[in-house]
């Protein structure tokens, strides 16, 4: 043994010394997964790299080398974390001086961030030669303006408020279909007797860390209304106000109706087990339509959907929007992409794919399903307010505080610290 | 990428005896030649040798402690947003005294620690019974011990994929329970209890009012993630015992046995003290790789039910790259920094300088 102390002593010290170093380096994200794309190529950068997603993108990409002959396109997405991974990325690339022409991005704080550290250039010309901001909704163009100028170009709006619903098992446990004006009060009694049924009446995929609070907002949106709800998000009205409160009541009520496996389920996976008929309701974005069909099941006969409780004629909108670096290395080139992106056509094809609805209000949506008819026809006539869990009504600061608020909320379930935490939350 | 690195040292461990499995380099590659020579080592002996780590000096002075020295000084930044800032908040340290306030980042503390504890607990025990079993086992030892070591060779990706499925009350390990005639299994990763909550005695303790908001015990959502890691790395333990106990003297077994010893007090007066320091070195490589865990637990059960799995590295992972808290995600990367330091200086302490007297 004594022979092999040494030994073993240096081995130790070599792999926490090379260990060590390991962690520091780990520490900075790598930039290799983006390409750089030299050359004449536009490298447009995403984090759509799920089927519907990346069928989507392509879309786009043909729909530009269509309109400029010759262009070539380097796909830049980054898979994994709803974007949390490529928004690492592309920091690191920022700070390097690296940026790529074109980058997916939310409208509101998000595009504002880029635009006051100057990493964006407006596209004022492109909305200009388009008409573009008569066929998009103001509330749109406003949140992707800074100082009267335009800086991105949305493709398609994903709506945040839709309560999905298995057919089967509501009418299995004798409760109503619900129908556009369907109350909090009736939502919270057809949980119970669907629990009393031995049904699990809510999914919610709390492995995502956007889930819960999806559903929160959902909820605040039902018990506040859009009005109050810009008040909120614009610090005109405070988080503490009775309202709020009584959003979180409300959320608590909700919370013992929750399938028990939720903080082990992720938002497809629980959207999956209303397909298979393992749970009733699930309150999630409109990305959870494509899920759905991909699992099988048909609208209509299978699953349905009503806005969330109390937000019938509010769209909460989640949309991604391109911008165009200041310094692109393909200025012109990415222009034209902010142009065609912007266009009927692509908009169409774009959201045919992606399941969301076409931003431009004049594109002719008839040939899309029945849900992304519907969910036209709303976006082009409701209330349009922006989503506070997919970042685009707040800062990504406030944004986070609010997704740690709701975990902590979930099991304290005590409404004051919770509305104190949501009023302390933005710095 | 931190894994192919563990196995690469790893497996420079397991061929501890050889000295040719030495990599390059490593402090005590000189052997145990007189010590005079190496008292006067690193830099007296020869310039060529001084050139020859220049390099290495330089890609690691930059790459770790310029990056260390620049998170601590981001750390004391007001740097929030897309756009870096490094002017100095005012007073300095609020982002750490903030960060000590903030609930998740206490129930990270508290995670970080029960896991480590229990942790290195299972895995150094598991390790050891296993080499202790391969060990005395005449027939298809290489089969065995290559069984034990291959959950090791995988991604902690992987495992934690895999072991979140086990460990979902619905779907996993209960029904294996349920068909044993235990109908309502443990809700393993998604059970928020904690139990043996000791906050308010602290709080008591601590002066300035309220300042611990989680409760402090052992989360129980927790256990399942030990068990995950330990799965993974027990083998890893084992690769170390059964090196060390390669090198140990066959006479000691011999001299035992006359003197009447069984096998049970063979392992355990003889064999187990004789494996301590092996067993140090393993509890500092494993409790560093605890302390700044990220993907298994992000994989297996993330924040878990009110942060009940969150570590810190989660944390600083969520701060800095979708909060875009540049400065509270460094100031949590330097509080990182330091318990890892807490576990591995006093051991390169030991090793290097009291061991050179």
């Amino acid at each position: 043994m004594k022979r092999t102390r040494p030994l073993a002593g240096a081995l130790v010290v070599g792999s926490v010394l090379a260990l060590a170093a390991c962690g520091g380096s780990s520490s900075s994200p790598g930039g290799s997964a983006g390409s750089t794309g030299g050359g004449k190529n536009l490298e447009v950068f995403s984090w759509w790299t799920s089927g519907s997603e990346s069928a989507a993108l392509k879309q786009l990409i043909d729909a530009y080398k269509g309109a400029s002959s010759g262009a070539k396109v380097t796909n830049g997405a980054v898979a994994g974390g709803g974007g949390g991974n490529a928004q690492a990325i592309l920091q690191t690339r920022l700070q390097g001086n690296d940026a790529p022409d074109t980058w997916q991005t939310h409208p509101g704080d998000a595009i504002k961030q880029y635009v006051d550290a100057g990493y964006v250039t407006d596209l004022q010309s492109v909305y200009a030669k388009d008409g573009l901001t008569k066929v998009m909704p103001k509330a749109l163009v406003n949140a992707e303006s800074t100082n009267g100028k335009v800086y991105g170009v949305s493709t398609g709006a994903h709506r945040g408020n839709v309560l999905w619903f298995n057919k089967k098992l509501l009418k299995a446990a004798g409760v109503a279909e619900p129908r556009p004006g369907y109350t909090e009060d009736q939502f919270i009694s057809d949980l119970a007797k669907l629990k009393a049924k031995g049904t699990t009446p809510l999914c919610v995929g709390a492995k995502d860390p956007f889930a819960a609070p999806q559903l929160f907002e959902n909820t605040l949106l039902g018990t506040v209304g859009p009005d109050k709800w810009n008040q909120l998000v614009a610090g005109k009205l405070a988080w503490t106000s009775p309202e709020v409160k009584r959003a979180a009541t409300t959320f608590t009520r909700l919370l013992p109706y929750a399938d028990s496996d939720a903080s082990a389920t992720t938002w497809d996976q629980a959207t999956k087990k209303l397909a298979t008929g393992d749970c009733a309701f699930e309150s999630m974005g409109d990305w959870a339509y494509g899920e759905l069909t991909k699992d099988g099941v048909r609208e209509g006969t299978d699953f349905g959907y009503v806005p969330h409780p109390g937000s019938n004629g509010s769209f909460v909108m989640v949309v991604d929007t391109f911008v165009v670096a200041k310094n692109a290395k393909h200025p012109d080139a990415a222009h034209k992409w902010a142009a065609v992106i912007a266009s009927k056509a692509a908009q169409l094809a774009f959201n045919k794919d992606k399941g969301s609805t076409p931003v431009r209000t004049d594109v002719d949506v008839s040939s899309l399903p029945p849900y992304q008819r519907q969910a036209a026809k709303d976006f082009r006539s409701n209330t349009l307010v922006w989503s506070i869990a997919h970042g685009e009504a707040t800062s990504p600061q406030f944004q986070q505080s609010f997704y740690d608020a709701v975990t902590q909320f979930m099991q304290s379930k005590d409404v004051n610290a919770f509305t104190q935490s949501l009023s302390s939350a933005g710095a | 990428m931190r894994l192919t690195r563990i196995t690469r040292t790893g497996g420079g461990l397991t061929q501890a005896p050889a000295p040719a499995g030495l990599p390059p380099g490593a402090p005590v590659a000189e052997g145990a030649p007189p010590k005079r020579a190496r008292r006067q080592l690193p830099f007296r002996r020869s310039r060529s040798q001084l050139l020859v780590l220049a390099p290495s000096f330089l890609v690691l002075g930059i790459f770790v402690y310029g990056f260390i020295a620049y998170t601590i000084r981001v750390s004391l930044s007001k740097w929030q947003g897309v756009a870096p800032t490094l002017q100095v908040e005012h007073p300095l340290g609020t982002t750490f005294k903030a960060l000590a306030q903030t609930a998740r980042f206490q129930a990270d503390m508290r995670n970080v620690v029960i896991f480590t504890v229990l942790f290195l607990l299972l895995a150094i025990l598991a390790g050891l019974v296993l080499a202790l079993l391969v060990h005395d086992t005449l027939i298809a030892r290489g089969l065995f011990r290559s069984v034990f070591l291959f959950p090791y060779a995988l991604s902690f990706i992987v495992t934690g994929v895999v072991w979140r499925w086990i460990f979902t009350p619905s779907t996993g390990a209960n029904l294996i329970l349920d068909k044993l005639g235990i109908h309502h299994g443990p809700k393993w990763i998604t059970d928020p209890t904690v139990v043996g909550d000791v906050s308010k005695q602290l709080d008591a303790i601590i002066p300035g009012g309220h300042f611990i908001q989680v409760k402090l015990g052992i989360p129980l959502a927790i256990i399942p993630v030990v068990i995950a890691a330990s799965w993974q790395l027990a083998g890893f333990a084992m690769a170390n015992f059964l090196a060390a106990l390669s090198s140990l003297d066959p006479q000691l077994r011999e001299a035992a046995s006359l003197d009447g010893a069984g096998w049970w007090q063979y392992q355990r007066r003889i064999v187990v003290p004789l494996l301590w320091p092996m067993m140090v070195a393993i509890g500092v490589i494993l409790a560093h790789v605890s302390l700044k865990s990220f993907d298994l637990v992000y994989a297996m059960s993330g924040q878990g039910p009110g942060f009940a799995t969150d570590v810190p590295g989660i944390f600083v992972f969520e701060q800095t790259f979708r909060a875009l808290r540049w400065n509270t995600g460094a100031a949590a990367s330097v509080v990182m920094f330091v318990l890892i330091a807490a576990v591995v200086l006093p051991y390169l302490y030991r090793r290097t300088v009291k061991e050179a007297r």
